[in-house]
Parts: structure tokens; C-alpha cells; sequence
């Protein structure tokens, strides 16, 4: 749309096309979900605010992955493609209704974080949830995963300056309703 | 506090959160939970059109008489073996088109198009479409003549072929900076192609190839009839490259997909006040001439719109809808597991199987 919970930014640069096997040797899907699932849990958190639905949202994005791994494991950034379902996911106001109502009807199943989040950071995410739809996935991109503009880009789909423009909107307005100061502009 | 630092703060908080969820759940349990909500949403559609056909909204047609698939709602008439998915099942990108250049589907891995026979429900021939290593086509469009392909290469741009089926002409138009074909859309208008890319709108000049992006309009799905251009809710002057209008409340809804037919612009939409459905409006968009609500009370979004002669077909999750433009009605709907692109031609709606890789012919019952 491979790289660790927290990749360093020169992890997620593209590139190595020109490697045939990189191109055609995907690793195993089940080592793919075992090192993504929890930061693509949070990412449906920081979106929709519920554990609940933050695991419905990833395990539907790990199944889409699963289903067509022939092709998503060969994508330079199979985690960003995950990603990037969540993100559309966790934004659709339908699809998380949908999830909502399955992971109500899964009362057994549902799970909690050992601890819980503190309110500082619940009140941030819901913040950031007020914001635009788009602005509101490259925050909690930038934050979460610390990636350099071009990678989220490659998750939201759209170019390297309108996800500059998404985060200096977002940052600004959060700031703002925050109280705090921006610090540093984004790289 | 900065904000930057209490970003980071709620990142790590959120990530260490994340991680005491305990570890991630079996893919086993996946797949049941899978099976077993395809099974419910099948038990529903059956039970919805039960219902339906009890209180007489639909022509009693007994499903034995209709030449159906077995294994498949009695609507499907036909599977046709393409290869194997893509898109997600969620996706907008077009992988079957039907017009005048005949009914075409994408097989992705295959680097492939391939032609439908649509007398004998059969491939009748593949186009190759592969543009070299790590070049995936995503997508697939018909207009003015041409089968449209669109490819892309991770991180490294997309490019169009503008394949003349009658010619075996391919013309390639390089696409470097549009990367993302994924939630895409084409439509053709006033000599140009235009793509829609993400969150942008691209005008690609047939005669000199040129690609270039248009600036203050965002992108949205496209229709294109004579010399409109719908991008969206917004009426778009090809020839002037200047927005001239806007749809009938355009506004207050969010429109996932949009064609034209019979002389109307069918859109899917998200009313907040009136929940999902589609809307028939007038060619300039002005005038409301319909509004069919979809699903239980609207719950249903559909995410693509096919239309043509007396079939206007829309798909959502687990669901085909088949509407009726001569009375704006819904006709039927169709269980299908996991549809994925819709569209209307040769006296058919051809469905794209997301899950299967599968075309499915569906009767239209006009």
C-alpha cells in the first residue's frame, strides 16, 4: 500500500525493487502476524477508541492479508498495507458500527490491556479521533509508528506533501485544543 | 508539555497497552469466526429474502425454475474462473468493466486481462498486461474504445495501458508520481483520461501522453457523460478544467461510487440524515428523482455502482442489489459471500468474487 512494531524510518524507505528475491520470496504470513498484530491493535485504538473494536479492525485486516498473502507478502510493505485496512476501517463510521456490534456480540471473547491506558493518553486519541478523517490517520501514524512523511503516505495513499499538509493541519489544530505548544515540525 | 512529546507519550503508552492485550489469538480461531459469520449473513439473506418474497414485493419466481449455480444464490447463472484476488474485499478498484469493448476482468497475479465470452460464459481470450518486476496491475476500466489497465510499482508510481482490443494496440502513459491505484477510479471526458488516485485527480492528455495532476479538486469517483465529468458530488468542466457544479446535496453526504445510465447519475451514498442507499439524480445533478434506501433502515452501504439498459446493480458487503430504473425499485438482492467490482453488460451484472478470484454472472431478472 517488512518492518517491525516500531521500524526506524530508514526500514520503511522503498526500495530493493530491483532484488528479485525480495520481490517474489515472502516470509512466512504467520511471523508477519505474530511481530504486527499488537501495533496494528493500537493503531485500531488510537482510530476508534475501543480495544474491542481495535481487535476486530486488525484481526479483519490480518484475515484480508492472510487470504491473498501470495501477493501482500510480496509488496515491499506488507505491514503498511495492513495499515492502511485498519486505517480505512477504523474511519468508516459503517464498518466500525459493524465491528462494534461483533465485538459486543463476542462478550466471552473480548479482552482488556492488562493495565489500563491512562486518561492522558485516552483524552489524546480521542483528540486526534475529532480530527478529519485523513488528518486524524496521519497523526496517529506519525506518532505511533514515528514514520517519516513518505512511508505514511504510502498507507494513506496519497503523496508525500498532502500528508506534510494533513499533519500541519492536524498538529495545529490539536495544539490548540491541547493547550500545548507544537514543538518541532515534522520531518 | 509539547505536543510532540505528549504524542510520544500516548504512542508508548498505547503501544505498551497494545502488548498487554496478550498475545495475538489463534488464525485458526480466525477462520471459524470467519466461517461463521459468513454462515450467519447467509442465514440472514436467506431469511431477509424469505420474507420479502413472502409479503410479495418480489415476482414469485421459483428458485428451482432459474438455472442458478448450485452452492450460489439462485441469481448466479454463471462462474467464471479468472485467477486469483487482489484488491481487498472493501476495495473500490474496478476489476471487471463491461461496455461497448465487450466484458473484461483483471487477473492480478495472472498480469493478465481477460475477455468473457459472454454466450458461453467462458474466458475467450487474456490480454498481457505485466510491465516487468514488481509491477502489479490493480485495476481495470473500459471507455472510448479502449480495455484501460492501471499497474503500479510499490513506492515507484503507477502507469496506464490504453489497450485497443480490435488494433492488439497497448499504449503505455508513465505515471511516476501517482502512487496509489489501490482506491482508484478512470473515466473518460473532453479527449482526456482522467484518474482519479487516492486523494488526487490526474488528467492524462491522450494525444501527448502528458499526465498532470489537477490542483483544488479532490478526488472522488468518477462518471463521465458527453462532456461532464462527476468527480464525486462536484460537476467538473473537462474542457474548461474548472468544477461548474455540484450534485443535489452533495454536501451532507459521503458518495463511495457513481455511474450513468438511462439518462440519470446513480450515486451510493451516506446520508447521516437518511441513512445508505443510492441516489438516481438528474444528468446535471440538480434534481433528486429518487432515493432508494438499502439494508435494514440503511444500514447498507453500498461501495459500487454498475448501470446499464434496465439494471442498475450496487454491491456491499455480502450483498448484490439489484434495482429497477424504470420504477426506482428494488428488485432483488443477491447473497453473494464476498463480492468485489460490479458491472452491467450483455444482458448480465458481472460480479468479481473478492475471496475466489471468480466472475459471477448474475441474472438480472429484468
Amino acid at each position: 500500500m517488512g518492518e517491525g512494531p516500531k521500524a526506524p524510518a530508514g526500514e520503511l524507505e522503498l526500495g530493493g525493487e530491483d532484488d528479485p528475491e525480495s520481490l517474489h520470496l515472502p516470509e512466512p504470513f504467520e511471523a508477519f502476524y505474530e511481530r504486527e498484530y499488537h501495533p496494528v491493535a493500537g493503531l485500531g485504538y488510537a482510530l476508534s477508541g475501543s480495544w474491542w473494536v481495535a481487535e476486530d479492525l486488525a484481526q479483519e485486516a490480518f484475515l484480508a492479508a492472510h487470504r491473498r498473502w501470495d501477493e501482500v507478502g510480496r509488496l515491499q510493505r506488507p505491514g503498511a498495507w495492513v495499515r492502511r485496512v485498519v486505517a480505512n476501517l477504523a474511519t468508516s463510521a459503517v464498518r466500525r458500527r459493524a465491528a462494534e456490534a461483533r465485538a459486543l456480540l463476542r462478550l466471552n471473547a473480548r479482552r482488556e490491556p492488562r493495565e489500563p491506558l491512562p486518561g492522558e493518553a485516552v483524552d489524546f486519541w480521542r483528540e486526534v479521533r475529532s480530527l478529519p478523517r485523513r488528518q486524524a490517520q496521519a497523526i496517529a501514524l506519525f506518532y505511533l509508528e514515528g514514520w517519516p512523511t513518505p512511508a505514511i503516505a504510502e498507507v494513506l495513499g496519497c503523496s508525500d506533501a498532502t500528508v506534510r499538509v494533513h499533519l500541519h493541519k492536524g498538529r495545529r489544530t490539536l495544539a490548540r485544543r491541547l493547550g500545548e505548544p507544537e514543538e518541532e515540525a515534522p520531518t | 508539555m509539547s505536543l510532540d512529546t505528549r504524542g510520544r507519550q500516548a504512542a508508548a503508552l498505547t503501544s505498551r497497552a497494545a502488548e498487554g492485550l496478550g498475545p495475538a489469538p489463534e488464525l485458526a480461531a480466525f477462520r471459524r469466526r470467519r466461517t461463521w459469520r459468513r454462515g450467519a449473513l447467509a442465514l440472514v439473506a436467506v431469511a431477509v429474502a424469505a420474507a420479502v418474497v413472502w409479503q410479495g414485493a418480489l415476482p414469485a419466481r421459483p428458485a428451482a425454475t432459474r438455472p442458478g449455480v448450485p452452492g450460489f444464490d439462485p441469481h448466479v447463472v454463471a462462474v467464471i474462473p479468472i485467477g486469483r484476488p487482489s484488491p481487498p474485499e472493501d476495495s473500490t478498484t474496478s476489476v471487471v468493466a463491461a461496455g461497448p469493448e465487450g466484458i473484461w476482468a483483471l487477473d492480478a497475479p495472472g498480469h493478465a486481462v481477460a475477455r468473457i465470452d459472454p454466450v458461453h460464459n467462458t474466458v475467450a481470450d487474456r490480454v498481457d498486461v505485466s510491465l516487468g518486476p514488481g509491477w502489479f496491475p490493480v485495476a481495470v476500466w473500459t471507455g472510448d474504445g479502449a480495455v484501460w489497465v492501471g499497474s503500479q510499482r510499490s513506492g515507484q508510481g503507477s502507469a496506464l495501458q490504453r489497450i485497443d482490443p480490435a488494433a492488439a494496440v497497448t499504449r503505455i502513459f508513465p505515471l511516476p508520481e501517482v502512487h496509489d491505484l489501490v482506491s482508484s477510479d478512470l473515466a473518460l471526458a473532453g479527449g482526456s483520461a482522467w484518474l482519479a488516485a487516492g486523494d488526487e485527480l490526474w488528467r492524462i492528455d491522450q494525444r501527448s501522453g502528458r499526465a498532470s495532476r489537477v490542483e483544488g479538486v479532490p478526488a472522488g469517483p468518477l462518471a463521465a457523460s458527453q462532456e461532464r465529468l462527476w468527480v464525486g458530488g462536484q460537476l467538473f468542466d473537462p474542457r474548461g478544467g474548472r468544477v461548474v457544479g455540484s450534485a443535489y446535496g452533495a454536501g451532507n453526504v459521503t458518495t463511495k461510487d457513481l455511474a450513468v445510465a438511462g439518462g440519470s447519475l446513480w450515486a451510493t451514498v451516506e446520508d447521516p440524515a437518511a441513512g445508505c442507499g443510492v441516489r438516481r439524480l438528474t444528468l446535471s445533478g440538480q434534481q433528486l428523482q429518487s432515493w432508494i434506501q438499502l439494508g435494514q433502515d440503511g444500514d447498507t452501504f453500498p461501495r459500487a455502482i454498475a448501470a446499464g439498459g434496465r439494471t442498475v446493480a450496487a454491491v456491499a458487503s455480502a450483498a448484490l442489489y439489484l434495482i429497477d430504473p424504470r420504477d426506482n425499485r428494488l428488485r432483488a438482492t443477491v447473497a453473494l459471500r464476498t463480492p468485489g467490482s460490479v458491472a452491467v453488460g450483455a444482458g448480465a451484472v458481472w460480479v468479481s468474487d473478492a475471496d475466489d478470484g471468480a466472475l459471477l454472472r448474475v441474472d438480472p431478472g429484468a
